[in-house]
């Protein structure tokens, strides 16, 4: 059992480290999501995308630093 | 399919596998070399075998998911697991966190083995080293390879390190320590990540410029920032001091 609690934490590890990265990434996804299509900006939504995520790695970095 | 479609994934797989099955080959031989081989072998062998009947049972449920929603979820998770490595390097290469030692692994687990007692430790450490690790390079393939159908040449870069690696460690006897993990996981950080993004905004519908170029340049765009960033941290640092 404790052999399988353990894989379960690596797993859980391998996606999540740094609490601000997981979660600023998946909010920043849902929130690309809702509002990409609400401003017609679907045709750019990849790079629109891009720049969010790069932002949340850059503040998650910085916080590290500290 | 030709290689410009198959070579990125196939890379990545490759480069990720190398960097998994090192740290799998450490413990495997540390158990080894302290327990004796028998339950070494034995574990990793146990390890293989769960891992392959995974493969079996849930490989084929893939195709019955619709490409839109394999392509969100399988994104998601790349960019989470991505972003988490290309952190590490970037604080790694920076000089904020020590770097990835697997000869201090290597050194640290064979004590912990000669504590322990009896033969079931040291099977348990070789199966669950094998299967923690395993587990990451079957995710890594099936995330590269199933969201844009080249799951064959992915799984063929995997396989290619699996074999490099185990040779390495019959020949060697030793922990790779020479292979340049930090290095590895800043390429495959930023792989991945690239690979991830561009299956999560295909998976909303949102439009990329130059349509699949667009993930060379994503790699390219993470790349250039992860080594922006350690310059920066770098810096940063250097002026503390």
């Amino acid at each position: 059992m404790s052999v399988l609690l353990g894989i379960l934490r690596e797993l859980w590890g391998l996606f999540v480290d740094d609490g601000l990265l997981a979660i600023g990434l998946i909010l920043w996804i849902v929130v690309a999501a809702l509002l990409v299509p609400a401003f017609g900006l679907t045709a750019i939504g990849g790079p629109i995308l891009f720049v969010g995520a790069a932002l949340v790695l850059v503040a998650s970095l910085v916080k590290a630093a500290r | 399919m030709d290689w410009a479609q198959a070579a990125p994934p196939m890379l990545a797989a490759f480069l990720a596998a190398l960097v998994e099955f090192v740290e799998a080959l450490t413990i495997v031989l540390a158990v080894g070399m302290v327990s004796g081989w028998r339950p070494a072998l034995g574990g990793a062998a146990c390890g293989l075998a769960l891992l392959g009947a995974l493969v079996a049972a849930l490989g084929p449920a893939l195709a019955a998911v619709p490409i839109q929603l394999l392509q969100l979820a399988v994104g998601g998770l790349l960019v989470l697991f991505g972003a988490r490595w290309l952190r590490k390097a970037v604080l790694r290469g920076a000089g904020r966190l020590a770097l990835h030692d697997e000869a201090g692994i290597f050194a640290t687990e064979t004590a912990t083995l000669r504590q322990a007692v009896g033969r079931a430790i040291a099977w348990t450490t070789a199966f669950k080293a094998v299967v923690l690790e395993g587990l990451e390079v079957i995710f890594i393939v099936i995330a590269v390879g199933a969201a844009g159908h080249v799951l064959v040449p992915a799984a063929l870069g995997a396989v290619l390190a699996g074999v490099i690696v185990l040779v390495l460690g019959l020949l060697l006897h030793r922990p790779l320590a020479r292979v340049p993990e930090n290095a590895l996981k800043f390429a495959v950080g930023a792989m991945v990540s690239g690979f991830g993004l561009y299956w999560v905004g295909e998976g909303l519908g949102f439009g990329w410029p130059g349509g699949d170029l667009a993930i060379p340049a994503l790699i390219a765009g993470w790349a250039g920032l992860a080594l922006v960033l350690v310059r920066v941290l770098r810096l940063r640092g250097e002026v503390r001091a």
